[in-house]
């Protein structure tokens, strides 16, 4: 008898188990759509008075090097005696190391736990919006959100999808230029002459030199199999993969196949003959090393990089010997770049308004963003120079007795803070370095789809394909390690037949629609 | 008769000798390039007689001891304590279910096999774990989530009891006296001990290798065990690769340990398995229940 009554209580306890996991799983989502439809009626009153009616924690989750932050605790105190007072609202901070990022942020707006308003990174935009894990900002942005306008301009174009804005891009370098980077002490010691290098023959010319110099070293160090990503085209969307590009610097709204491009051919050619040459490194394809490792090795001079202004200068003290640049291909302006990394608020937040105004604040007040990004002031770091940088902030560096392992709270990932342009430069960059990224983007050329997110969700299976065969042969061409000729004509079949040219129907079709809606 | 089985004597050595070859090479191989010196290694690529030996991997790790030793305490601390509860559970649940008297074993029998069909998926596993039982960034992330999630073992443990401890043995028990707790912990499992060994290594390798619970549920590093300090290394170079723009990649490429270092980690990781398995093994082959039914 015992046992019979045993095995009910069981089997009732694992059926309750089952029906309060679905019962409040509903209820959680009742109470999310309830909130989503409050936040009209309260933002209509809350415009004077910008204080929450009661204190609001909002989970603020954001990308760091994986290092142990011991000290969040107390960033958060400071953070929030800045939010409480103005909004009435608390942050609760979440580091999340790069290599886990993706995986979590997924869990984390698939589930609606745990993250309220989130840098989005590596997931792209339309993928996140379109499964409703983030919602729409137009109306937050709207009213709460005047600061972030002014702060990004145009470039907050390019967290729109369908005709939304999902995501609000962070201030950091939002185009790229394409160049090498190199170790200056070989440079300077076999005559390596940046100056007079403008063109990819140029470089060659001048990599020569190291060649014949240092036998033994590889004037071009490949990253896990990349060489070069990018050599001045928009890749609308998928930048590892190019399905369907405009080329030549993105000028025409015409989308075509880069693979069968000249801009691509050549580049190819070129780099065959480099790795004919010796020029590359000769287990380009298959090495699972990063270009900087070797360098630092000294079995390679230098690597192909897309590059900003302060790259130097930033690499340099992040590896420990100094590092020159060549700038080759001019900076362009493309959307991917822009939205690879956006701030968003989760669906599973309770109080998108108070997450626009804290959004808002950390683009807006430098205290609070130096908080976020650097930690306290003595505690964490130490200004060098009370406003000696151009945008009226200090130069600052570590704490005296810490270091990038030490300190508790890491200066990390800044670029994925919201505003890095309104905070401290950290010794080493150049003053007005911060001034020098916004020129920089404010002055890149544009490609004309600047602006315009791609949806792939039409045509899914010929991406995944696609994306199979360009695995098998882009990086390996770019490396130098197929001969183009033959290679090139195989590889466009090979795409034609796993169905490239309906992407290519499909994103021209898009962009003829957002061009129409949106362009200029 | 004697000459066929000569010459099957020989190929199958021959076949076995090859396969453990297959099996120590990568080993080797590993083991070799962690001693490598670090230059020669980028130089030369991994070799099982590297031209120059060097130590400075381990060097490195006496070095980061204190988080690299953390991490090693959480993984054997985890191990010894999922290993013990998972067993124990998995026990007590297939005990019950291989008794006959107990009523309505099938409906229960039937929860547990359902189990192996099918599961919530990882999103409502995720909502279970981090909104109801609050385990994220804590210890228990390590530990719950593969507690009693295979019900293959429990299975496997009932058929065990059901198939191997005869009926007559408990009954026996029993009528000398013995209480149900006492039957199971003083004649049951004592007569399962190769199942027990068997099971507790898998579950023990279980928890030894997993880094998909600290993946998901762990944000906090100081609580990463050494399988997750591992697959954090493989995973930022991935990173790199799948996208990373130039900030990142110079922050991370900082923070990136030479190949040497990742193989000696994984060497040490890879060690105390080494050492644990030949005590479990010869309980694999043991029969204990033999003979234990006399006449």
């Amino acid at each position: 008898m015992k046992r019979k009554i045993l095995a009910l209580m069981l089997t009732a306890s694992l059926a309750a188990a089952a029906l309060t996991g679905c019962g409040s799983d509903s209820s959680g989502t009742g109470s999310d759509t309830s909130a989503a439809g409050n936040t009209g009626a309260e933002t209509g009153s809350a415009e004077a008075d910008l204080k929450e009616s009661e204190l609001v924690t909002l989970d603020v989750v954001m990308m760091s090097s994986g290092k142990n932050e011991p000290d969040i605790t107390e960033v958060e105190n400071a953070m929030n005696e800045i939010l409480e007072e103005k909004f009435n609202v608390n942050v609760n901070l979440t580091f999340i190391a790069y290599a886990s990022y993706a995986e979590q942020i997924s869990l984390m707006l698939s589930s609606g736990e745990g993250a309220d308003l989130l840098a989005v990174y590596l997931t792209p935009l339309p993928t996140c919006a379109s499964a409703g894990q983030i919602i729409p900002l137009d109306d937050l942005l709207d009213q709460y959100g005047q600061g972030i306008y002014e702060q990004l301009g145009d470039y907050i174009e390019c967290g729109r999808v369908g005709d939304s804005i999902y995501g609000v891009t962070t201030n950091r370098d939002l185009a790229n230029s394409q160049g090498f980077a190199y170790r200056k002490d070989i440079a300077d010691e076999v005559g390596f002459d940046a100056d007079s290098i403008e063109t990819l023959d140029d470089l060659e010319r001048e990599l020569l030199k190291v060649k014949e110099a240092y036998p033994d070293m590889w004037p071009v160090a490949v990253s896990a199999g990349e060489n070069i990503r990018n050599w001045g085209w928009d890749p609308l969307g998928d930048d590892t993969v190019n399905l369907g590009v405009l080329s030549d610097m993105a000028q025409e709204p015409t989308v075509v196949n880069l693979y069968e491009t000249d801009q691509y051919k050549d580049l190819a050619n070129t780099m065959y003959s480099w790795m004919q040459e010796g020029l590359i490194q000769a287990d380009a394809v298959n090495t699972t090393e990063v270009a900087t490792t070797l360098m630092t090795a000294k079995t390679a001079f230098g690597y192909f990089t897309n590059l900003k202004p302060g790259f130097a200068e930033e690499t340099s003290s992040s590896l420990g010997y100094e590092i020159g640049v060549v700038d080759i291909i001019d900076a362009l302006g493309c959307t991917n770049n822009v939205s690879r990394a956006t701030w968003t608020i989760s669906s599973g937040c309770d109080h998108p308004e108070a997450a626009m105004k804290v959004l808002n604040e950390l683009f807006t007040n430098p205290d609070l963003s130096n908080l976020y990004m650097y930690g306290i002031k003595g505690t964490h770091y130490k200004v060098l120079e009370e406003g000696g940088a151009s945008n009226g902030q200090s130069i600052i560096t570590w704490a005296d007795g810490l270091d990038a392992s030490t300190s508790n709270y890491r200066k990390s990932a800044t670029w994925l803070a919201p505003n890095q342009f309104i905070g401290h430069v950290w010794e080493g960059s150049a003053p007005d370095v911060w001034d020098q990224q916004r020129a920089f983007n404010n002055d890149a050329l544009k490609s004309v789809a600047f602006g315009f997110t791609y949806d792939s969700s039409a045509v899914t299976n010929e991406v995944a394909a696609c994306t199979n065969v360009v695995a098998k042969y882009h990086n390996a061409l770019l490396c130098g390690a197929l001969e183009p000729e033959s290679t090139l004509e195989q590889f466009n079949q090979e795409l034609y037949a796993a169905g490239l040219q309906n992407i290519i129907d499909e994103k021209q079709r898009q962009l003829d629609e957002w061009l129409a809606a949106y362009g200029n | 008769m004697v000459e066929n089985n000569k010459t099957f004597q020989i190929v199958a050595n021959i076949v076995m000798i090859l396969l453990t070859l297959c099996c120590l090479f990568p080993f080797l191989l590993l083991v070799m390039s962690s001693l490598t010196d670090e230059t020669t290694l980028i130089r030369e690529g991994y070799s099982i007689f590297p031209s120059k030996f060097g130590l400075e991997s381990y060097a490195y790790l006496m070095r980061n001891v204190g988080k690299i030793g953390r991490a090693y305490g959480i993984t054997v601390f985890v191990t010894i304590v999922g290993t013990t509860s998972s067993m124990l559970l998995t026990i007590l649940m297939a005990y019950p279910l291989s008794r006959k008297e107990l009523y309505g074993r099938n409906i229960l029998a039937f929860f547990v096999f359902f189990t192996m069909l099918f599961n919530g998926g990882l999103v409502p596993t995720y909502i279970m774990y981090t909104r109801y039982l609050h385990i994220k960034n804590t210890m228990w992330a390590l530990i719950f989530p593969a507690l009693l999630v295979s019900a293959f073992y429990v299975i496997m443990m009932r058929t065990y009891f059901t198939t191997n401890i005869p009926d007559a043995v408990i009954e026996a028990a029993r009528i000398d006296g013995a209480g149900e707790w006492r039957i199971l912990f003083t004649i049951v499992l004592p007569l399962s001990l190769p199942m027990i060994a068997t099971l507790a290594l898998l579950i023990g390798l279980g928890y030894w290798n997993d880094w998909k619970n600290g993946l998901y549920y762990l944000t906090d590093t100081r609580l990463y065990s050494i399988q997750n300090m591992l697959n954090q290394m493989l995973k930022d170079v991935q990173f790199l690769k799948s996208g990373a723009d130039s900030s990142a990649a110079a922050e991370l490429t900082q923070d990136m340990p030479s190949v040497g270092i990742k193989m000696a980690i994984a060497v040490i990781g890879a060690l105390p398995v080494m050492a644990v398995y030949p005590f479990f093994q010869k309980y694999f082959v043991k029969g204990i229940t033999i003979g234990a039914v006399k006449g």
